[in-house]
């Protein structure tokens, strides 16, 4: 190299060295942190019993725990934060319908994230249908009772 | 080939350096999405190649850049910088990958034509962590690219090595570009230490490099010998401080010289490669020819010039000997002038000791 150009090349990092370090510091004090004040923290139920049944979808992971001693319950492990502001689960009717439990009647919420238990009684329900209570569309049914994969996206 | 350029010829050793060039990009990527897959099995293929050409592309470029001041401060780095350029349009192509496909996953699907899209989806510009960061990896890349168009010797040599050597300087201002479009773009959103620990640490490490390399090199600059010119001519050594066929490099005057003892022979020459600026005084004596550790352009010392049918020539510098001693004189003979090297007699050599 010749002697301007080596100059030239020590004044770019000298300036590269003050301005890169300042610059990479400020981006990263922006970084929005995970909030650690207490927040209100949902009551959740423990797991309740051994899983008896899965669906896995890209989504989220479902589970269908318990049994008729200690209840069963819905486990819903969300991969992916839920696009819905509001997400209902509700029973589904189930084909041999016919007893005593309101099939319509709202069985819980999902967070937006992360991990929910909802305590679905005694007796064991296999089909949900999770929807958008503000658009009021489908996210997702749930058949536990048929393969583990079945169930339909919309 | 023709005499008004003279292209670096293809060769085993340029063969074997692209192939580990192929090899090491599909051996990254395959790792990378294999890892990625295990680790983020819900992430569409598009994305995992996304991140995967945009890490690599990444890597490259640090790679590149300290090849530089690694070759200057330890001469085994030399054989990386033979090729770098080859290095430095396969990093492009791996951007633009990146670049291709993420325009066609955040911004094809729009009203808006793509490239007005990566302009206007985002105009927070006062906002750190809401910046437009796309922007800034949409002009790196447009950079990256200029420097892999005019890669070639052709525009080497039709721009001059000093002004293509100025423009390739444009590729610090994409490593800070691409810098802060990973810092405003992925790392806002993606707060795994994995991107902005690893980054930190390389980016310091080639602040560090570059600044002590260019402060190595500008001591040097300075303080080469500049004592009483002796009818313009300045002690520079002992003979037996050039090794044979070597050379010991001063900046006497505005410029670096080279001075090379072969043959019983002293000659001093620019040390400035007319390819693209190599330190000839790194290079070796072969087969009476001073040889360009760079890339092996090669130049006759004493006539100043490269051998027939080449045409590069070099400005030359008077030299004599002095007892034991190396004298130069630093005011330069235009290029291309043949000058009669000293010549080392039996008793200006002091004996061997043992
Ligand atoms: C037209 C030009 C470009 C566009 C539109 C673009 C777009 C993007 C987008 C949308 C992301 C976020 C991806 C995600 O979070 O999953 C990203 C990340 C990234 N880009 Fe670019 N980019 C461009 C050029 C470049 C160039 C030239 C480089 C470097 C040589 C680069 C390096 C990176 C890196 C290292 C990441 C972080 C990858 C990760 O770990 O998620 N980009 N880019
Ligand atoms: S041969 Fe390329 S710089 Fe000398």
């Amino acid at each position: 190299m010749i002697r301007p150009l080596r100059r030239a090349h020590f004044r770019v990092w000298c300036v590269l060295a003050l301005v890169l370090p300042v610059a990479f510091a400020a981006a990263y004090r922006a970084i929005p942190r995970t909030v650690t004040s207490p927040l209100p923290v949902r009551a959740m139920p423990e797991a309740r019993g051994p899983v008896v049944a899965t669906i896995d979808r890209p989504a989220a992971l479902y589970r269908l725990r318990g049994s008729a001693e200690v209840g069963y319950q819905l486990e819903v492990v969300l991969k992916r934060p839920l696009r819905s502001a509001r997400v209902v689960v509700r029973a589904a009717a189930n084909a041999d319908d016919g007893d005593a439990v309101d099939r319509d009647a709202i069985l819980g919420t999902l967070d937006a994230r992360g991990l929910t238990r909802i305590d679905i009684g005694r007796e064991r329900l296999d089909r949900f249908v999770l929807s958008d209570a503000i658009r009021g569309d489908i996210v997702d049914t749930l058949d536990f009772g048929s393969t583990s994969e079945e169930g339909s996206r919309p | 080939m023709s005499v008004h350029y003279r292209a670096v010829q293809w060769n085993r050793q340029k063969r074997i350096y692209d192939a580990c060039i192929v090899g090491g990009i599909v051996a990254f990527l395959a790792v990378f999405v294999l890892a990625h897959r295990a680790l983020h099995p819900e992430a569409t293929t598009e994305t995992v190649l996304i991140r995967g050409t945009a890490t690599l592309a990444l890597v490259m470029l640090h790679g590149i850049l300290a090849i530089g001041p690694l070759a200057r401060i330890d001469r085994r780095f030399l054989p990386f910088l033979y090729n770098r350029r080859h290095l430095g349009v396969a990093m492009f192509l791996v951007a633009a990958v990146h670049g291709v496909l993420s325009i066609l996953q955040f911004h094809s699907l729009g009203d808006e034509f793509p490239l007005v899209s990566l302009f206007t989806s985002n105009t927070q510009y006062t906002s750190l962590a809401d910046f437009p960061f796309q922007p800034l990896g949409f002009f790196a890349l447009v950079i990256l690219f200029f420097m892999a168009a005019t890669s070639h010797d052709f525009w080497l040599a039709n721009l001059s090595p000093r002004v293509w050597k100025t423009l390739h300087m444009f590729v610090y201002l994409a490593y800070a570009l691409v810098v802060m479009h990973v810092m405003l773009g992925a790392a806002q959103r993606d707060s795994s230490p994995w991107l902005v620990g690893p980054l930190a640490a390389a980016m310091l490490g080639l602040v560090v490099l570059h600044v002590a390399a260019g402060r190595r090199e500008t001591r040097f600059d300075a303080g080469s010998p500049s004592e009483t010119p002796d009818e313009g001519f300045v002690d520079l050594c002992a003979i037996d401080d050039i090794p044979e066929d070597r050379a010991v490099t001063a900046c006497l005057g505005d410029e670096r010289i080279a001075v090379f003892r072969y043959d019983g022979k002293i000659s001093a020459i620019s040390n400035v490669c007319r390819h693209q600026n190599g330190p000839l005084g790194e290079g070796k004596v072969i087969d009476g020819c001073v040889t360009c550790p760079w890339h092996g352009f090669q130049y006759l010392p004493a006539e100043g010039r490269a051998p027939e049918p080449f045409t590069e020539k070099l400005e030359t510098y008077d030299v004599r000997i002095d007892g034991d001693r190396v004298l130069v004189n630093p005011t330069p003979h235009p290029e291309g002038t043949a000058r009669p090297p000293a010549v080392i007699r039996e008793r200006d050599v002091p004996e061997e000791r043992s």
